[in-house]
């Protein structure tokens, strides 16, 4: 039976074969967004850290794949490299960005935490702005397509699968569900094992924490840090599902919706990340596909509120909803494949 | 288990800025010994407790277990040493179940860090296994392996009392220190606690500082009493001596008027 609980995760694998491009992007935006909210979640939802500079680490995430990746021209600088190696590093610099910001991270707690991060929002947003060498400056810089072993993940090559031609979305969209599997899955391993259990107490009794030998800094910067990875690397697949990395994405409106998806979907709970990541990335692409037909949401260059406001007001809302009754987020309502063995939230 | 050191406490003196919390307060608890701690609202004994367990620092004065000197240690460094404690107002995870409460109790005794517990690493699934099989021994012995799976929070407050006990046991310690376990219990859940502070000394031989406003049950488990009154050490002796020293009496009952 617990093997088989799983098993209605099998219908992700035959998207590619139905839904066209628009709801693949779409599909990939969740992904990506689900293993950053992953990661953050880790960090604020188990550990009780609040951080509001989530958005920094993806863009280093995004911006050190395309610099390690990326080919030297007249304009922006790259290294080159391969571009799964480019991968790794990325998620390696998104990391040590994190470490470089743990003495800050293991000593304050919650909420001043949370003030702090602010800050490298608008430390990030200057150096993306200003350092045009490696990032493009304000229009961006475009993509290097990801190559695995002579595979390319772009439409260059012809590929065929059961009568569906496979270009860049749908070969993505699989890299994007084993990423999405592996970092799921990795953080199952941590919340269910003795650091988990280590970051719930950091959570809920910080003084007893210590007295049991948890040493409560030290754990807090290594979460951080392992938050700043999983950016990192949600950082990496949206610059390739995007194709263009542009520095205005990774502002703050961003962290707050990592921090809304946290909410909705869930805090502390890994299904919980992934479905608020979902509904705060599906959202405005819905409202912004069905705006003609939806009643006050604006079409395109028309009267009314705009698709992105009007998604922002729902999930606002919903946040308010959520907190007063669902205290467990939407993945509290025990959809039966989406609820993993053990919740570790209240 | 290694032999049980004894438990030095000199001249320990707390101040918060101008309160002096702790004045000079001096006993030792002998191996496999249970010392009390007693004394009015205020007198100093959680302050005294969390000394011990390095949460707070000391002014001046000093505190040895054994040979080590605990004085200046961070809390995870003196729980190293095998000095486990409860808490007066429960400090346990509610969100989580009470194995998982129990397992936080073995923290210092695994090892698994964050990259083998993700990527489920043999020997960090070998270590859960067998931690989890002794903390299912303990909870036997507490009275609480029934409730295994529930999340704390759901438990009624003389088990989550019983859990409290249970995880610093998890511990493996040498000296246990229990911020007054029947604090807030009804009559029945008194006396079973009392009865399981009692096997825990039989069974494993451990000291046992307590800290107790039930003065009944403080007379009948303990070898040797402190008691505290302002931050000053009034009397030690054994629960008989205390009973009748005028001292101990005037802080409880206040001065005759003549």
């Amino acid at each position: 039976m617990s093997k088989l609980r799983w098993a209605p995760l099998l219908l992700l694998l035959l998207p590619p074969f139905y839904l066209d491009m628009f709801w693949l992007q779409a599909g990939l935006f969740v992904m990506a967004a689900a293993i950053g909210a992953i990661g953050l979640n880790l960090l604020t939802g188990s550990t009780g850290q609040l951080s509001i500079g989530h958005s920094f680490f993806l863009a280093i995430g995004a911006y050190g794949y395309v610099y390690f990746a990326g080919e030297s021209d007249g304009h922006v600088a790259g290294l080159g490299l391969p571009t799964p190696l480019a991968a790794v590093l990325a998620v390696v610099l998104a990391g040590l960005a994190g470490l470089a910001f743990s003495p800050i991270a293991g000593r304050l707690s919650g909420m001043y935490l949370g003030i702090a991060s602010l800050a490298l929002i608008f430390v990030g947003q200057h150096v993306l702005f200003n350092f045009e060498k490696v990032t493009g400056g304000y229009n961006g810089r475009s993509v290097e397509p990801m190559n695995l072993f002579g595979f390319p993940f772009d439409g260059s090559t012809d590929l065929v699968v059961m009568g569906v031609p496979f270009g860049a979305q749908e070969r993505l969209w699989f890299f994007g569900l084993v990423l999405l599997g592996l970092a799921a899955w990795f953080a199952y391993g941590v919340l269910n094992g003795r650091p988990g259990r280590a970051m719930n107490l950091i959570r809920d009794q910080q003084i007893a924490a210590g007295v049991l030998g948890v040493p409560v800094a030290r754990m807090r910067s290594a979460v951080f840090t392992l938050s700043s990875m999983y950016a990192g690397l949600a950082g990496v697949l949206l610059a390739l599902a995007f194709q263009r990395a542009v520095p205005d994405y990774f502002g703050v409106l961003l962290a707050f919706e990592y921090l809304a998806m946290i909410v909705i979907g869930g805090l502390g709970s890994v299904a919980g990340a992934v479905v608020g990541a979902a509904f705060v990335t599906l959202l405005p692409q819905l409202l912004t596909r069905y705006s003609d037909s939806l009643p006050l949401v604006a079409a395109a260059g028309g009267e009314g509120v705009a698709p992105s406001d009007a998604a922002r007001y729902l999930y606002g809302g919903a946040v308010v909803v959520i907190v007063l009754f669902l205290p467990a987020g939407l993945s509290g309502l025990r959809v039966p494949f989406l609820t993993p063995r053990k919740e570790t939230t209240p | 288990m290694s032999a049980i050191p004894e438990l030095v406490v000199k001249d320990l003196t707390v101040r918060f800025s101008g309160l002096v919390a702790l004045d000079s307060v001096s006993f030792t608890v002998h191996p496999g010994t249970l010392h009390a701690v007693i004394g009015p609202n205020g007198a100093g004994k959680s302050t005294c407790f969390n000394v011990l367990s390095g949460v707070y620092k000391a002014t001046s004065g000093s505190v040895h277990f054994g040979r080590r000197d605990l004085t200046t240690m961070s809390p995870h460094r003196v729980g190293a040493l095998g000095v486990s404690r409860t808490f007066q107002n429960l400090a346990l995870s509610a969100a989580l179940s009470v194995e998982d409460n129990l397992l936080l109790g073995r923290y210092r005794l695994m090892k698994t860090g964050i990259v083998r517990a993700g990527l489920r690493w043999p020997s960090a699934l070998r270590e859960e296994r067998r931690h989890r099989e002794r903390v299912r021994e303990i909870a036997d012995f507490v009275g609480v392996a029934h409730h295994l799976k529930i999340p704390v929070g759901g438990l009624p407050y003389g088990d989550q009392k019983r859990v409290e006990l249970a995880r610093a046991l998890c511990g493996e310690p040498r000296l246990l220190m229990l911020d007054e376990p029947v604090a807030g219990m009804n009559a029945t859940e008194r006396l079973s606690m009392a009865g399981l502070i009692v096997s825990v000394r039989e069974a494993l031989g451990i000291s046992v500082l307590l800290v107790e406003h039930d003065m009944g049950m403080v007379m009948r488990l303990a070898d040797e009493v402190t008691v505290l009154d302002f931050g000053k050490r009034i009397a030690t002796g054994t629960p008989a001596e205390v009973q009748e020293n005028p001292e101990v009496l005037r802080a409880y009952l206040g001065e005759e008027v003549s």
